[in-house]
């Protein structure tokens, strides 16, 4: 290591160092002043006072945060899972993250029942949702066929296609041109992604929906 | 049965009006409401007004939200600066009470050290708040300028208080 470098390591540190202090000072300054100037009683009146004040601004960000994810899900959009068969475990999980955006997921196993048609559900699945995802086959020997199925069902039933890419799966050639969710990034980022281009998808379709024929 | 005197009504409902004021007087004026509930309306308010503020490209709530300590300090300093100024007008009438006098003297020191607080707190984020995918670091980046945020309000609001 150059000294060059090790001197500014230390710089770095001594400065961190000096804004940490910086943060404790400020804040025991002003706790100093309290003391001193606002006629505190003791230090467990003061305490006392302080932990209801940290405990409502608590409550204020749970609230909030309530409120938030209550309006998302309400105003998000219904989203039509596709997903092959082994890969099953992967759509649940995705479907679960995605309940916070999406005011109904439709995933095969929770919305068509033991004896119902599983073709007039899917159709109706279909009808009720704005966004469709496609969760493209990670065994790539099933990829294309079923793949280009499914995006001929979406385009049929006019849904913006969000495709989503397991570790192995392979892009069918009528998907190339499209960005895809991937998930050989670190899961979370890429649910991140996904959340907003949901509720991205969603908005421009009730968009073009509602512009004058010929716009 | 007894009819009602029209004249009567009008009083009666002057009374609820007279009651009802007097009520949110009570609740606004509790130590209660200053103590708890204006960090609870203050969070509330930031995180809330974060989100639905948002880019539309990127709608739903980040972890990024939280962070609301330094808006908060700089509303609460902006808050102590306007409260002093009419701390310092009565000190320096003749006569004026020594508490006064006292509390007028410490405006500076509080202003430095608030100041010095926010210049801390902001390098503290910028130097180890962020994580190296760009999103904010939950301890440095989140929790530490929300702390500070919420004792520099806490500590307002008692100025403030009566």
């Amino acid at each position: 290591m150059s000294p060059l470098k090790v001197s500014h390591t230390k710089s770095q540190v001594l400065g961190l160092v000096a804004s940490v202090v910086g943060v404790v000072a400020s804040i025991l300054s002003l706790g100093y002043y309290q003391f001193s100037l606002l006629e505190i009683e003791s230090i467990f009146a003061w305490l006392q006072e302080t932990s209801i004040g940290f405990i409502g601004a608590i409550v204020g960000a749970v609230i909030s945060l309530f409120v938030v994810r209550r309006l998302e899900r309400r105003r998000g959009p219904a989203l039509f899972i596709a997903y092959h068969q082994a890969d099953r475990e992967i759509a649940r999980q995705i479907a679960g993250d995605l309940r916070k955006v999406s005011k109904h997921v439709w995933f095969d196993e929770n919305d068509i029942k033991v004896g119902d048609s599983i073709s007039d559900g899917i159709d109706a699945g279909l009808r009720a949702s704005s966004v469709f995802l496609l969760i493209l086959p990670s065994d790539p020997n099933l990829s294309s066929g079923w793949a280009e199925e499914e995006i001929h069902r979406a385009r049929e039933a006019g849904l913006p296609i969000l495709p989503v890419k397991t570790k192995e799966a392979a892009v069918p050639d009528s998907m190339r041109s499209i960005s895809y969710a991937d998930l050989e990034q670190p899961y979370a980022d890429a649910i991140r992604r996904l959340r907003n281009a949901v509720i991205h998808a969603a908005k421009t379709t009730e968009g073009s929906e509602s512009m004058p024929p010929g716009a | 049965m007894e009819t009602e005197d029209p004249l009567q009504a009008p009083k009666r409902n002057r009374g609820k009006r007279n009651e009802r004021r007097d009520a949110q007087v009570t609740i606004i004026g509790s130590p209660l409401f200053i103590d708890f509930g204006v960090p609870l309306l203050a969070v509330a308010l930031s995180i809330f007004l974060k989100v639905v503020t948002r880019n539309d490209h990127l709608a739903t709530f980040e972890r990024e939200d939280l962070a609301f300590g330094l808006d908060l300090s700089i509303t609460a300093l902006l808050l102590f600066i306007v409260s002093s100024s009419g701390l310092v007008s009565r000190s320096i009438i003749p006569g004026a009470p020594q508490a006064v006098v006292e509390k007028a003297a410490a405006i500076p020191w509080i202003l430095l050290s608030v100041f010095i607080g926010l210049w801390a707190t902001s390098t503290v984020v910028r130097k180890l708040g962020w994580d190296t995918n760009g999103r904010l670091h939950v301890g440095w980046g989140i929790v530490v300028p929300d702390l500070f945020g919420v004792a520099v309000l806490l500590f307002v609001v008692r100025w403030i208080k009566p």
